[in-house]
């Protein structure tokens, strides 16, 4: 099969899975036996009159057989009316378009220190297998991954910026993209909505340096989901790589042993490291809600947290929807561009 | 090619540490210069159109500095004075109020405040007729038709068969509602008289918009079927004026970030002064920064790097001495730096109420109705020991109340005597003799639900609490508890699937009628959801609702809430007190705040009393 072949066969299953995602979610926001879906357009203890429940009813379908609701709603994703979120003020996809870049920046970010930090790790852990430095590196990774992501924050946040701050020593910030007083004193014109890229072609140094101080502690938190995956990957792939006969030649031609370890084992051990990356890259994508809202980074995943606490279904059910499908979406292109990187890949 | 060193990425990652740290540094902390408050506050707000109906009250919070009415308060008091207006005539009965403007005074923009933009303004939010919005609150209530004449008819409470065709606009035009007399002169007109007009004018509803910006930012509705005035689009959301806004307010608004909900005001340099001229912005900018997670609040209060944060009473004692303050009632703050001013009266209630027509998922009346047995009704307010709950749930910030209005309030008379006290023993005969005629006893149990929100975890506290002390009677009521998902459990009390459950509920006016409504009249939303129908109370809410006179209101008021307690149909667990300023959330302050009071008509801080030292 052709390349192209698979890729349309891909985006036709892309497809399928995006049908089986809205039924699920469509499921959760009308199918749920007991529970009244106008629930979930009305603002809790306001008044609402019987009036206006009947034409919410109308104005839902909810007179209609639930296939036919289920069309309705289709319709009204393919059109872009995902419905209207009352915590954002906004409708429900404008909202998550509007605040996509925030997350995908933390998220790029956190792939590439989980790699920068588990890439080297992972090769420690190999190369001096079943001795300490493996041990210390396997049990490290895998605390790291213990921790529930906020609680680690919260430790982060008090050592990084509490005490630190208290001790009158160089502290991070806790919370938010940027500095108050930097993004009223050095405004910055957005162009991407991702800080980092935006402060640079802007040539805002002071919003630069500010953004990336902002993204230390709630990158390296989320850094950690993907840390322990990472560092155990690029030890097995490295292991298994270190006993091939090219690597054994290579030690046997009398190579130092630094000059086998990276020139010949670590480029055929690092495909699939990344492409965990990129796969990781779409968990984090959608798991950022916790870290998200410890640092109050406002990305989609806030957002969800907030449409959470305000009861408000009908933006978590688009969150849900939004995350599921850029899963989908991130993992195509990962397997596309594996099949481009690796040429021993035939489809 | 070149050869990948080993720690090459491990030093830069610590390079691009140090970087940041040493970054960290040279920027100053939010809350360094004593010019600008910086405010960490739970839930920022969401939009902050004053005549968008809300239950967010950081949106008016940013509304209440950057608008102002032509009546509000001053310092802490409760009762409207002149504020735009230098003072109003009541006519007709209280149909007419003629309210005289004050002069000179602008608006943000730069506009001239005068009878129009009054009369703009008014009209602006009937005929945009948001659904939550002036329907609902003004008149507080539902109970009552809309108060201005036509906006009744205009936006049938928001209700089904909505026209929004241009005749429909000129009919509410021609109904006269607010009229412009001349230039500082404007005349409002009732659809009858209405004793808390003046307390409905003076909450955020009644914000006076410039018309010059509104109408700037306004595009004419390109739909011949959809009627408008310059301005206004009947029944459609102004988006432009959800995230910006032009009062004649001390602050105005700098910034609106939908993403972070983060917004910065900035101090009116051409603001009038106020009723006395002496009010003049001390902070120059504030800065109030949407923060959800409660331990990140706390850590950017006590480092200093904030003023002001919000802190609940589920965690107010990582701030308070705990023993202090539930043994001996004195707030001590643990936290150098940092003054928790409180307890004060709030708008917030707790209660639980109890429904006379519990119904079957079908909608059908169910053949088991125990709370339409008076004696029940009172045996599960005798089974709830409040006093526990409001010390143990509520961390001792909530006082007791014998009815559903707080000390803050105006009408609130604590002569008005409670129906029932924590009794278990009066609890177990009172249900043994409701027992025989409703058909269950100590042989013969029944089972019953009651519900609570999953996520309310004081509701599932309060919920344990009486299904244990009331199965421990042994009266054969069998007493079940369950946790729904929000979802569900709104849907259950509304439709009246389960006849007890737990609830709160805030005001946003010092005024009781939204509260006797809903609480005392059959129309109301707490009573229509329990099908409480009381037709005394109904008639004693309609005539507290048209009187003028204050003295005569609040007897009518103290009469109708006791003909409504003696039903028991509500248990009143508590009002909520609060410390700081509340926005939802109580909050503390930094100790170099200076300059605040509480009024608990505020929905967070009225900025111009603050600055820093």
């Amino acid at each position: 099969m052709g390349f192209l072949a698979y890729v349309l066969r891909r985006l036709a299953f892309l497809g399928l899975v995006l049908v089986g995602v809205s039924l699920v979610v469509f499921f959760l926001l009308r199918g749920m036996p007991g529970v009244d879906p106008r629930a979930a357009y009305i603002a809790p203890g306001l008044p609402i009159s019987p009036d206006a429940l009947s034409a919410l009813r109308k104005e839902l379908h909810l007179d209609e057989p639930l296939p036919v609701q289920y069309a309705y709603y289709v319709a009204d994703l393919l059109r872009g009316d995902w419905g209207y979120s009352r915590t954002a003020a906004q409708p429900v996809l404008d909202a998550l378009l509007g605040r996509l870049p925030a997350t995908v920046e933390l998220a790029v970010v956190a792939v590439v220190l989980s790699a920068a930090l588990g890439v080297p790790a992972g090769i420690v852990a190999a190369l001096r297998k079943d001795r300490a430095a493996d041990v210390a590196v396997r049990v490290l990774s895998i605390t790291g991954i213990s921790f529930p992501v906020f609680w680690l924050g919260i430790i982060l946040q008090l050592v990084f910026f509490y005490y630190l701050g208290t001790l009158g020593l160089p502290s991070l910030p806790s919370r938010g993209r940027v500095g108050d007083l930097v993004a009223l004193q050095y405004p910055l014109g957005a162009v991407t909505g991702f800080y980092v890229v935006d402060s640079l072609v802007r040539g805002n140094l002071p919003f630069l340096l500010s953004a990336l101080s902002h993204l230390v502690l709630p990158s390296f938190t989320l850094s950690l989901i993907s840390l322990a995956a990472v560092v155990r990957i690029m030890r097995a792939s490295m292991l298994e790589v270190l006993r091939q006969d090219y690597i054994l030649l290579a030690r046997s031609k009398g190579l130092p042993a630094r000059v086998v370890v990276l020139r010949h084992a670590l480029r055929n051990a690092i495909t699939p490291v990344l492409t965990t990356a990129g796969t990781t890259l779409g968990i984090l994508l959608g798991g950022a809600v916790v870290v998200e809202t410890v640092f109050s980074w406002p990305g989609i995943g806030r957002l969800a947290a907030q449409g959470i606490l305000n009861n408000d279904s009908v933006l978590v059910v688009g969150f849900t929807l939004f995350v599921a499908t850029m899963m989908v979406l991130v993992n195509l292109v990962v397997d596309v561009l594996y099949a481009v990187v690796d040429p021993r890949v035939r489809y | 090619m070149r050869i990948i060193r080993l720690g090459t990425s491990i030093r830069l990652v610590q390079a691009l540490l140090a970087a940041t740290l040493v970054v960290a540094t040279a920027i100053p902390a939010s809350a360094a210069t004593t010019d600008t408050l910086v405010w960490d506050i739970a839930a920022g707000p969401q939009y902050v159109d004053p005549v968008m109906g809300t239950t967010a009250q950081a949106n008016v919070m940013v509304v209440q500095n950057v608008y102002e009415r032509l009546v509000w308060y001053d310092g802490p008091g409760t009762q409207p004075i002149p504020w735009l207006a230098t003072g109003w005539e009541v006519k007709d009965g209280g149909r007419r109020y003629i309210f005289k403007l004050r002069k000179g005074i602008k608006f943000q923009d730069g506009a001239e405040l005068d009878a129009a933009a009054v009369k703009f303004s008014f009209d602006r939010a009937v005929l945009l007729d948001d659904p939550t919005g002036i329907g609902s609150f003004f008149p507080t209530g539902t109970a009552a038709p809309g108060i201005l004449k036509g906006a009744w008819e205009f936006s049938k409470s928001f209700g089904a068969g909505k026209e929004y065709s241009q005749a429909a606009v000129d009919r509410y035009l021609a109904a006269g509602a607010v009229k412009v007399v001349d230039p500082l002169t404007v005349e409002f007109n009732l659809a009858q008289p209405y004793g808390a007009f003046l307390s409905d004018i003076a909450t955020f509803m009644g914000s006076i918009v410039s018309p010059s910006y509104v109408v700037s930012h306004w595009t004419k509705p390109t739909d011949p079927a959809r009627g408008f005035i310059p301005g206004v689009t009947a029944g459609q959301r102004d988006d432009w004026m959800l995230y910006h806004a032009s009062g004649t307010g001390p602050y105005t608004l700098e910034t609106f970030d939908k993403a972070t909900a983060n917004v910065v005001l900035k101090a009116n340099p051409g603001y009038w002064g106020g009723p006395a001229g002496k009010i003049k912005p001390k902070l120059s900018t504030v800065i109030v920064r949407a923060t959800l997670d409660q331990a990140t609040r706390l850590l950017n209060l006590k480092s200093g790097g904030v003023d002001i944060a919000d802190i609940s009473t589920a965690a107010i004692f990582d701030v308070i001495d705990k023993k202090k303050w539930l043994d001996e009632g004195k707030i001590e703050p643990l936290v150098p730096g940092v003054t928790v001013p409180g307890p004060y009266p709030w708008l917030t209630i707790y209660f639980a109420k109890m429904s006379v027509k519990i119904k079957n998922p079908d909608g059908s009346v169910a053949p088991f109705q125990p709370f339409k047995d008076a004696r029940v009704r009172r045996a599960f307010a005798s089974a709830i020991d409040t006093a526990d709950i409001r010390r143990n749930v509520f961390n001792g910030f909530a006082e007791p109340i014998t009815w559903g209005l707080t000390p803050a309030q105006f009408g609130y008379d604590p002569k008005v005597k409670a129906s029932y006290a924590f009794n278990l023993d009066l609890a177990r005969k009172l249900l043994l003799e409701a027992g025989r005629d409703l058909g269950f006893g100590p042989d013969h149990p029944r089972d019953m639900v009651i519900i609570y929100n999953a996520a309310a975890p004081w509701q599932g506290y309060i919920a344990t609490q009486v299904a244990a002390n009331i199965n421990k009677l042994n009266v054969g009521l069998k007493l079940d508890v369950k946790a729904l998902s929000f979802t569900e459990y709104v849907n259950s009390w509304r439709s009246q699937l389960t006849g007890f459950s737990i609830h709160s509920t805030f005001s946003l006016t010092a005024d009781p009628n939204s509260w006797l409504s809903a609480f005392g009249t059959s129309a109301g939303f707490w009573a229509r959801t329990s099908s409480y129908d009381n037709p005394k109370a109904d008639a004693l809410y309609t005539k507290q609702f048209q009187a003028l006179d204050p003295k005569q209101r609040a007897r009518t008021i103290s009469e109708m809430v006791q003909a409504v307690n003696d039903d028991v149909m509500w248990v009143w667990i508590g009002a909520a007190t609060a410390y700081g300023q509340p926005t939802f959330n109580p909050n503390v302050l930094r100790s170099s705040v200076k300059g605040f009071y509480y009024n608990p008509t505020y929905q967070g801080f009225y900025f111009p009393a603050l600055w820093k030292e």
